[in-house]
């Protein structure tokens, strides 16, 4: 998948792929995007991170399964026919992470990003990359680079 | 524990908000324009400025350092400068405590339809992003800004439940949920008891006792809030 990043004068426009959590809509840039599964089995990995789900075997490849509600601190939820793994790619890792639905791909200008809040160092401020404002709504920005540190990514890489 | 176990608690919170509201009228001496003694002058080895009798010019302060760490700025001593002539505040309700802002620091009002989005691995302070005329205002929960941690677990209804508008400040970047407001006040500065520097809480301007409210310093509260909304502003 190839980013149309339309260069304009000074305002590119990158696209991404939203998702839904908890009534939240949240996006990740297209180019980190490698597929979107439905839910398959996951094996779990007895010792892992408690916000990995387990693996599951992606064409013959071992691929990482995160628990998203878990990452984000939200509550836990069923899964239902609207649950997916988002597959992403992240520095050469490959991890998939369970939302509760995947939406529409975004077009947004780099202008229309606004930062989040200034705040003190909470966790989450790592990988909210921003917000924007789309069709009324607002879409939470992830940073999917910065999801987890470079510890947690080796650590789950090693799993 | 009471035998008719619901007007206890009632009763527990009712003395509870007596308690720190009397915490918050003890802690703001009437204010005097006494000396002002001026604070040591940091990374200098100049000795402290010498007390000042009143009205003279007080030494300034060194420049701030631009790499230490940035905290928000105490609050000065005395009525802030739109409280030095009559002034006006909207008084609004905060888990049973009456508190004003001055209205020359209100930006709006809007009500609260948990129409929110929420940000992941955030406080429960922070309550969510308001869109508000093109601008994403940064709402928290004001109960549990200023309640001591003490009183808050006990007295909180969850917030859907309980909060009913949002005071908008800093040109609508930053909103103030709370229960319900009150009426607009018009006061005189001595109606105040304007809060002193060495307070534990330097949001609070002062109290207006005619009225029992306790009156916001929303340029402290805020610079508080930016340092960190997820810090309590509880000493």
């Amino acid at each position: 998948m190839k980013n149309h990043a339309l260069e304009t004068s000074k305002d590119p426009v990158l696209q991404w792929v939203t998702f839904r959590l908890d009534n939240e809509t949240y996006g990740i840039n297209v180019m980190q995007v490698q597929e979107v599964l439905r839910v398959s089995e996951i094996a779990p990995v007895p010792g892992a991170l408690d916000y990995v789900m387990g693996i599951i075997n992606l064409r013959g490849n071992v691929v990482t399964v995160l628990d998203t509600r878990r990452r984000f601190g939200l509550a836990p939820k069923e899964n239902d026919d609207a649950t997916r793994i988002v597959v992403i790619e992240s520095d050469e890792n490959v991890v998939g992470i369970l939302v509760d639905s995947v939406a529409e791909v975004v077009e947004l200008s780099r202008s229309a990003v606004e930062s989040s809040p200034n705040v003190g160092n909470d966790d989450s401020s790592k990988y909210i990359e921003g917000v924007a404002n789309h069709d009324g709504e607002l879409l939470i920005l992830v940073d999917i680079n910065k999801l987890l540190s470079d510890e947690e990514w080796l650590e789950i890489s090693q799993s | 524990m009471n035998e008719a176990g619901k007007p206890a608690k009632l009763l527990d919170q009712q003395a509870a908000l007596s308690s720190y509201l009397e915490a918050l009228l003890q802690e703001v001496p009437s204010y005097v324009a006494e000396e002002a003694v001026t604070p040591p002058a940091p990374r200098t080895d100049a000795p402290p400025a010498p007390k000042s009798p009143p009205d003279t010019h007080v030494l300034p302060e060194a420049p701030p350092d631009p790499q230490a760490p940035q905290t928000a700025p105490a609050a000065e001593a005395g009525p802030p400068a739109w409280g030095r002539e009559r002034f006006q505040c909207l008084v609004f309700k905060v888990a049973g405590l009456s508190l004003a802002v001055p209205l020359v620091k209100l930006s709006g009002v809007r009500p609260f339809t948990g129409e929110l989005t929420a940000m992941p691995n955030r406080s429960a302070l922070f309550l969510g992003l308001l869109r508000h005329q093109e601008r994403n205002v940064t709402v928290i929960d004001t109960a549990l800004a200023v309640l001591p941690d003490a009183h808050r677990d006990r007295m909180l209804a969850p917030p859907a439940e309980r909060l009913g508008h949002i005071i908008l400040l800093d040109e609508g970047r930053w909103g103030l949920a709370c229960d319900c407001l009150g009426e607009v006040l018009t006061l005189a500065p001595e109606d105040v008891r304007w809060r002193g520097a060495a307070g534990k809480r330097p949001w609070l301007a002062g109290t207006v006792l005619q009225h029992l409210c306790a009156l916001l310093d929303a340029d402290a509260f805020l610079a508080r809030l930016k340092t960190g909304v997820d810090a309590p502003l509880q000493p």
